[in-house]
């Protein structure tokens, strides 16, 4: 039971630390790897669970996680796809991206055209 | 929060005091979350059994010994047929993302000459892996493996080869068959049972064994194909 | 006894992997630590009588998505009439 805890909360630890960074991390490449932590913290959480009946493993969490694990490499593969669009489609080489609701300007100030002028530029292409 | 994302792997450090209170303001709540959420976990009794002990009663009528496999295709195959045709969009919208009509051609991925010890170390070392992934499909009914495992591990062995340069030539239908193969395997199965049984993917006593294998078979093609074409995409673009 | 201190090393190897990924400037630092992050984690599985799961994080998990995410730090090769603009 005891090391069946702290795989649990090892997986949640897991979790948190990938929630946070998912928020916060600068480069859009460690929010995936953020993305990818948090979904190991909760198979950690689950396969530890599917272990803790004395011995005998419980066979539909592993068959789940499988499903997941490919899963997650589908998904990181599509969002390291569109990350190199945005980055091919964007040829500035300081671009950050404002969010809308947001009002203060000053990320902004490192890109050398407005958003929309380059959007436009794109669209003539 | 996400105020501003770099998307050009150059950090852009902003640090003026306001953010600086929120992260960590947000740092602690989510440190006291997981706490609580560990305390919450320690205190509680773990959940009964119920599904694994219905999958291991029912385990001799899957036509497969390994329960793992008899949950993924048989007991839940809806899942797998799921997860199979999400590879199968996924690589859909790959194309649709890196093919526009609108822009011109990608560069195709550069092939360069390989170092002499690298090619025959891989002469030798292809065939085996390939080897490792049939068997790893096949041991999947008896033992830990089968086809997520076994496309896995042929994929990698195709991505090492790309990786040092040597080229892989093969007509392009190839691509299109393949990856479409495992969910329309897959549907197929399904429909074609529901002739004999009535309900979608519920195998006739005793065909069970068969069906896996084939679905396992056209899976692992499938997901072979489309890990390969994930880092041929990405190596293009 | 030993077990126990197996466990206890496992879990924080892979709590301080993670972070160090997390929190490393260099990206190419952070993917070659979140490789080391998946074949700890494979450990993990092994530890956790999970051995169909370990074989496919091996592969994938510690393999692949490294890969991806390796070949995704390359520089753009920007199509022609792109960069005539």
């Amino acid at each position: 039971m005891n090391d069946i805890l702290m795989y649990s909360a090892t997986g949640f630890v897991l979790f948190f630390l990938g929630l946070y960074f998912v928020a916060f991390a600068p480069l859009v490449i460690t929010r995936i790897l953020a993305i990818n932590i948090m979904g190991v913290g909760i198979f950690m959480f689950l396969v530890a669970h599917a272990n803790s009946h004395n011995g005998v493993t419980d066979p539909v969490p592993h068959a789940l996680i499988l499903t997941g694990i490919v899963v997650a490499v589908a998904g990181t593969a599509l969002a390291l796809v569109l990350v190199k669009k945005i980055q091919v489609l964007s040829h500035n080489q300081n671009v950050t991206i404002n969010s809308s609701s947001d009002t203060d300007q000053h990320t902004i100030q490192h890109t050398e055209q407005s958003p929309n002028q380059r959007t436009k530029d794109n669209l003539h292409d | 929060m996400f105020k501003d994302i770099s998307v050009n792997n150059q950090q852009v450090v902003h640090r003026d005091t306001q953010s600086v209170v929120i992260r960590l303001s947000i740092a602690v709540l989510m440190a006291a979350l997981c706490a609580i959420t560990i305390y919450v976990l320690a205190l509680s009794e773990p959940a009964q059994p119920i599904l694994r002990n219905l999958a291991l009663a029912q385990l001799d009528n899957t036509g497969v010994d390994n329960p793992v496999t008899a949950v993924l295709l048989n007991f839940r195959s809806y899942d797998t047929l799921l997860e199979i045709a999400l590879l199968y969009v996924v690589v859909l919208s790959l194309y649709s993302c890196l093919f526009n009509p609108n822009e011109s051609n990608l560069p195709p991925l550069p092939t360069f000459e390989s170092h002499v010890i690298v090619r025959h170390f891989l002469r030798a070392f292809i065939p085996l892996i390939i080897l490792i992934g049939g068997y790893l499909l096949w041991t999947g009914a008896y033992e830990p493996g089968g086809a997520f495992q076994a496309g896995a591990i042929i994929a990698s062995g195709f991505i090492v080869v790309r990786v040092v340069g040597e080229p892989i030539i093969y007509p392009p239908w190839i691509d299109t068959l393949c990856i479409a193969l495992g969910t329309a395997t897959f549907v197929a199965v399904a429909i074609a049972v529901a002739f004999f049984e009535g309900t979608i993917l519920t195998y006739p006593a005793g065909s069970a064994a068969g069906l896996i294998l084939l679905i396992e078979i056209a899976a692992t093609l499938s997901i072979t194909l489309s890990l390969y074409i994930f880092y041929r995409m990405l190596g293009r673009l | 006894m030993i077990n126990t201190l197996i466990d206890i090393c496992l879990c924080a190897g892979i709590i301080m992997i993670a972070t160090m990924s997390l929190t490393s400037q260099y990206l190419f630092k952070a993917i070659v630590l979140f490789m080391c992050f998946g074949i700890l984690v494979t450990l993990a599985w092994v530890r956790l009588n999970a051995w169909d799961i370990a074989i496919a994080e091996a592969a994938i998990g510690a393999g692949i998505t490294g890969v991806l995410l390796l070949v995704s730090l390359k520089p753009n090769s920007v199509p022609k009439k792109q960069t005539e603009l």
